[in-house]
């Protein structure tokens, strides 16, 4: 049924009456609302249309025509309006921006559905739970939560079929808005769910580069996958992404899980309906399982997906002609005391799969990441031999910034590697896009001008090898960032993972 | 709310912590609420892990809540009689004493309290001075107890003794009673811990005088309506705790008529009817009542975390839930206001009283924001007395239908003091209230603002948190 | 935050004011009329001022130095605005105005060629303009009167009479209807090639009755040249320096305005077999 109003002097902007449009059809479940100046055009138009009465006769361009058609009648219909247009809540008005101190006054007032929570860990356990009391969903970005509460607010949040993503999540991108940590990336029908935040980034930019788009990406949290908390978000992830339409596509990434999680992975995906991409970095699987595809790289995992979504990608795991004629331009250049690759880099994850990449290539790799006892590297404040460094590793961070947020740390850094005579790629990673620095690369730059003029005074030539981990909807923009390096001579690789191989062949490691 | 139902949703999201991903949600157009977030508890990890403990309850604790604040706002309270204690009060003798807050030996009282118990005893027969009664109070002869162990409650001392004249209240919806001393007016009275003939002579003329003649009238009137008129006077700028002024006159409207039609002298008529004109904070001696015949309504509801009583004997505030008739006690704060001319805060005896009985029913300092006339008793500005009624609402279990502030858009005040809010959000309840000299007998010297302690709520979780498993 | 009608005003800065309106606010006074979250309309002699911070400099636009949430004071309608030793008064704001802020708006005079590279710009833009209407445009608004509109639209685009430009007058949906920025930035298309539109003096006659008051001075504006910044910005960014920067800015303008007064432009700068055109 219908029913219209008029507004004297109406002077409202368009993108208000937009949106006032918009949100009050979708608040009242509205047929339909239309709302123009009362000018002699629009008038026809809405008499055209139907939507017109009498007393629209005597409006004046000036005014404003509304013209609502209901389900069923809706008493005040016209405050709800003229209250949206006028930008008024539906609370006192004496609040002219209301606080909210607690979770469950935000959900009464707005009906929020997720919470994204980083208090310390210590309260963070106490706001998740208020969250899933309140059926919201949850982001915890927060670590420092015991195990305990991971496993029992995940066990309430599987109850209440609801997400946790965390403790100790940095990246999800859910419904194309990323959180935390996470690139502009475009939607599409590959769905993700990880257990590692820049694993995930890094997989979800390099679908995009080549055409793919994203579903839904969740981040589990770096323990889900342990024994205790039994990867009861991976699997509750799985189960959703497999029932959601938009996913065509399901990868699972992780550092490699415990055993018995990895087999209730397994008998969950043997049976699913959809395609499944696999990586679990170190971990070997030997399971031959229809349509589940197992990688170990990060860069693999992208590809398979893509590939299976019916886009094309050149092989990333091989070096071109033109990369090739860049390393060799290098390696003229050396001195023979230097053959060592020194990595430092901002995401953890993306560390672990250069060593893992690196591992068959090179002897004698250590990292801080390390989990096999021959790589673990003993002091990270010192480099020797071939050493990839986690600048986000605790040690670092004790009280000071994450590197993704304050690149700065690694610039100290990437001095002293250029000093030591045996240092002949350094390799570096730069995390684009939410949360991240305005411009890593840029604040980096000098450091490299600097760290390459320090060996060229003892006639050493550093080679610098870098990965930009983002995309060009990132503000910081992944064609500028590459650029600014490519000015400077350093390499650019196309992934993580092939930043590895291209370090791999400047010190003549095995292909 | 499931997840397939999350990803056909637009997300709105709540920030609890960094403040850094704001702009991230602004950059997306996402929908994002950013909390003023405290630790709850101020950080206190042992309360934290005793509120996680009753976590699994929540369900039931909120059914429990929801449930005693529908009986308070139910309850009905009518004036049905005005009798001696020792014929209406349950377990009344001669040698009773009852008085204001949670149980407290003789020689543990403050002097206003000890005072008054002196003339009470005086008043009764059992002592012919001061030195006796004193000696009769250590003896072990007399019985004290809390009045709120016998549906009673006074202010201030609150002493109540067999043959004082009480209001009787009675809510027909539960069937149960309520009784309240009647008010004596200002200056050198009982309940301040005065004792001199003067104050017995009062005492004796309202038992001979005032109880027969109001008593014959409430029953001519078949009962008066106490919750109305506290309806009415919190839109004239009463709070019925600290500003008794408009409901004072409402009562005396309603029941002159029927004084005047009683069967008494003239004398007594005019004795009663100018009693209750001259003494502005009578309708206190109702509004506790009713408070305390509501709120008991709703005692034993198991599970419940809200507060039914909240009172002071002078020396220890104390608290009791709706779930258990527990006591849980800490020393009581000192009113922080002004002070009336020629007083120090140092001549203040600490919070004293049963009158907190009106903010743990939702009026007293819940309804402040209605009569801001208050404010000059805190040395505040009127926007706090706002601001104190709605803060409240953060920490009660729900709120009132009927009671509503007309200066704050016809707000409800807020009813239901849950503890485990309290102790998360750190938020005290509100309590506005006079103060004694702490000296027996000296009387009012000032008004302000007070909080219960948080240890008594504090108390209160730990006994929960054992009791609930 | 409140300001609760307090005695201290809360100060800000003007970024540009034209001398035009500068002289007539000291003469007259003003008075407001219109209180929106971003910005707040003026009644000043007959004319629409514009004040915000979100609004390129323009004769009839106050801009200001930082953005204000309007919503956030005690304003009303009917509030008269006032000069005062270089402060201008509307109720709680007050706006200092310093000499380098008062600027003199002339007619944009200049006017350029078409060529190629121009004509691949112009697709470019159609494109994108295509794009943003299939996909944010279209679901928003009722489909049959969109269709309407997009007719009489198409009609317009066709004949370029005056016929079918009262008929774009006052139609469609936003504060400026759809149809009038589709004529602003048509005559402003017009201008910048040094066209002249026969029916245009025709066209400016009726604007008054046919549209809101804000929407014909927009319109008498353009045809006066009297350009809001943006607008220069946008011709001298397309035609000297082959770029689409601001016209893309402009797209981002209300709803539908910016889309409308870019699709007005591009057909504008056609070289047309159109009777209508002189040299």
């Amino acid at each position: 049924m219908k029913d219209y109003e008029i507004v004297k002097n109406a002077y409202y902007d368009s993108v208000t009456l937009m949106s006032t449009t918009v949100s009050i059809k979708k608040a009242l479940n509205l047929k339909d609302l239309v709302m123009f100046m009362g000018t002699d055009m629009n008038k026809d138009m809405m008499e055209s249309v139907g939507l017109y009465d009498k007393k629209f006769d005597d409006a004046t361009p000036n005014d404003l025509l509304i013209g609502i058609e209901m389900h069923e009648t809706i008493d005040g219909w016209v405050d709800q309006v003229l209250d949206k247009l006028s930008n008024k809540t539906n609370q006192n008005q004496d609040q002219s921006q209301t606080v909210f101190k607690t979770i469950s006054q935000a959900k009464q007032a707005k009906d929020s559905n997720i919470a994204i929570i980083s208090v310390p860990g210590i309260y963070a356990a106490n706001e998740a739970y208020k969250a899933l009391e309140n059926n919201m969903h949850v982001m915890l970005f927060s670590d420092n939560v015991s195990v305990e509460d991971e496993i029992g607010l995940k066990d309430l949040a599987i109850k209440k079929d609801l997400l946790v993503m965390g403790p100790d999540c940095g990246t999800a991108i859910i419904n194309g808005m990323g959180l935390c940590f996470a690139n502009q990336v475009s939607k599409g029908h590959i769905g993700l769910v990880a257990a590692s935040g820049t694993g995930l980034q890094e997989v979800t930019v390099i679908i995009d580069r080549f055409g793919g788009g994203i579903s839904q990406a969740i981040g589990v949290g770096g323990r889900d996958l342990s024994e205790a908390v039994g990867g009861k978000m991976m699997l509750k992830s799985i189960d959703a992404l497999s029932e959601d339409d938009e996913t065509e596509v399901i990868v699972l990434i992780s550092k490699p899980p415990h055993k018995s999680v990895l087999d209730k992975i397994l008998t969950k995906i043997k049976d699913l309906n959809k395609p499944v991409v696999v990586c679990l970095l170190d971990a070997v699987v030997n399971e031959n399982i229809k349509d589940v595809h197992f990688v170990s790289t990060l860069t693999e995992a992208a590809q398979k997906a893509l590939e299976l979504g019916g886009f094309k990608t050149p092989d990333l795991m091989t070096i071109d002609k033109e990369t090739e004629t860049l390393i060799e331009k290098e390696q003229l250049l050396k001195v023979k005391s230097q053959d060592k690759i020194k990595g430092l880099f901002c995401g953890g994850t993306l560390t672990a799969e250069t060593l893992s990449v690196l591992r068959g290539k090179v002897h004698d790799i250590i990292s801080n990441v390390a989990k096999k006892k021959d790589e673990i590297m003993i002091n990270p404040m010192e480099s020797h031999g071939h050493n990839l460094v986690d600048l986000g590793d605790d040690v670092f961070t004790q009280g000071k910034p994450h590197p993704m947020i304050e690149p700065m740390i690694r610039l100290d850094r990437i001095i002293q590697e250029a000093k030591n005579p045996e240092t002949s790629v350094i390799l570096l990673d730069f995390e684009l896009g939410l949360g991240s620095h305005e411009d890593p690369v840029g604040v980096t730059i000098e450091t490299i001008e600097e760290a390459l003029a320090i060996a060229k005074k003892d006639n050493r030539h550093l080679s610098f090898v870098a990965y930009v981990c983002g995309t060009n909807k990132d503000a910081q923009n992944l064609e500028k960032s590459e650029a600014m390096l490519k000015e400077h001579g350093v390499i650019i690789a196309k992934t993580n993972a092939h930043a590895a191989l291209i370090a791999s062949k400047i010190v003549g490691g095995k292909l | 709310m499931s997840i397939s139902k999350l990803f056909s949703e637009t997300l709105k999201v709540v920030n609890v912590g960094s403040p850094s991903f704001k702009k991230d949600f602004e950059t997306q157009g996402l929908d994002y609420v950013h909390l003023e977030w405290k630790p709850p508890a101020s950080g206190d990890l042992k309360l934290l892990s005793l509120l996680n403990q009753i976590r699994p309850y929540s369900e039931q604790i909120e059914k429990a809540n929801e449930e005693v604040v529908s009986k308070i706002k139910a309850a009905e309270a009518k004036l049905v009689a005005v009798k001696q204690a020792k014929d209406v009060i349950p377990n009344m003798t001669s040698h009773t004493i009852l008085h204001s807050g949670p149980p407290i030996a003789f020689d543990n009282m403050v002097g206003p309290m000890q005072g008054a118990i002196i003339g009470a005893l005086m008043y009764e027969g059992l002592a012919k001075d001061e030195k006796e009664a004193t000696l009769l109070a250590k003896s072990g002869k007399i019985t004290f107890d809390s009045a709120h162990h016998h549906q009673a409650v006074g202010p201030m001392a609150g002493i109540i003794s067999a043959s004082m004249p009480v209001h009787v209240l009675y809510n027909e919806i539960h069937g149960n009673y309520s009784y309240c001393t009647i008010n004596e007016g200002l200056g050198k009275v009982l309940r301040y811990g005065a004792n001199s003939n003067e104050v017995l002579d009062r005492l004796k003329f309202m038992e001979t005088t005032v109880m027969p003649v109001l008593n014959e009238a409430v029953e001519l009137a078949k009962g008066i309506d106490i919750k109305s008129i506290i309806t009415q006077a919190l839109h004239m700028g009463d709070e019925c705790h600290n500003r008794n002024k408009a409901s004072s006159a409402l009562f005396l409207r309603e029941v002159a008529g029927y004084i005047v039609q009683t069967s008494f002298s003239d004398e007594m008529k005019s004795g009663t009817l100018n009693f209750i004109k001259n003494n502005e904070h009578y309708f206190l001696n109702l509004s506790m009542p009713y408070c305390k015949l509501a709120l008991d309504s709703a005692r034993h509801t198991p599970y419940s975390t809200v507060v039914v009583a909240m009172s002071r004997n002078g020396v220890d505030f104390g608290i009791q839930l709706a779930h258990s008739d527990k006591w849980f006690t800490a020393p009581a704060n000192y009113v922080k206001g002004l002070m009336f001319p020629g007083f120090t805060e140092d001549d203040a005896a600490p919070d004293i009283g049963d009158s907190a009985i009106t903010e743990t029913c939702g009026i007293g300092g819940f309804a402040m924001g209605g009569a801001p006339a208050i404010v000059q008793f805190v040395g505040g500005v009127v926007k706090q007395a706002y601001d104190y009624s709605k803060e409240m609402h953060e920490i009660t279990s729900g709120k009132h239908q009927v009671f509503t502030l007309p200066p704050l858009d016809f707000m409800p005040t807020a009813l239901g003091i849950d503890i485990l809010k309290v102790v998360e959000t750190n938020i005290l309840p509100i309590i506005n209230t006079g103060m004694a000299h702490k000296k027996a007998g000296v009387g009012q010297v000032g008004a302000g603002l007070v909080n219960p302690p948080m240890a008594c709520f504090e108390k209160a979780l730990e006994d929960y948190a054992k009791g609930v498993k | 935050m409140t300001i609760r009608g307090g005695c201290m005003k809360q100060k800000y800065e003007i970024e540009s004011m034209s001398i035009s309106v500068y002289m007539l606010i000291k003469k007259f006074g003003g008075m407001l009329f219109g209180i929106h979250k971003h910005s707040l309309h003026i009644k000043l002699s007959g004319k629409l001022i514009t004040i915000g911070h979100d609004i390129s400099e323009g004769m009839h636009h106050i801009k200001l130095k930082e953005p204000l949430d309007f919503k956030d004071y005690d304003l009303r309608a009917d509030t008269h605005v006032y000069l005062y030793d270089d402060i201008l008064n509307i109720g709680p704001l007050a706006f200092v105005l310093s000499e380098a802020s008062i600027k003199t708006f002339i007619p944009y005079e200049h006017n350029y060629q078409l060529d190629d590279e121009i004509e691949d710009l112009s697709h470019h833009l159609n494109h994108m303009i295509e794009k943003k209407i299939s996909n944010h445009i279209i679901h928003k608004y009722n489909q049959v009167v969109m269709n309407l509109v997009f007719d009489h639209v198409n009609q317009f685009i066709e004949n370029q009479s005056l016929e079918h430009a009262i008929k774009l007058l006052g139609l469609g949906p936003g504060l400026t209807p759809y149809g009038d920025d589709i004529l602003v930035g048509y005559i402003l298309g017009k201008n910048s090639i040094g066209h002249q539109i026969d029916w245009i003096d025709d066209l400016i006659d009726l604007a008054d009755q046919k549209t809101n008051h804000l929407s014909a001075q927009n319109i008498k504006d353009t045809y006066e040249k009297m350009y809001p910044m943006i607008y220069i910005q946008m011709i001298e960014d397309i035609f000297i320096h082959k770029k689409i920067e601001h016209a893309k800015k402009l797209m981002e303008i209300g709803d539908t305005s910016g889309i409308g007064m870019l699709i007005g432009f591009l057909h504008g700068i056609k070289e047309g077999e159109h009777k209508n055109e002189r040299l």
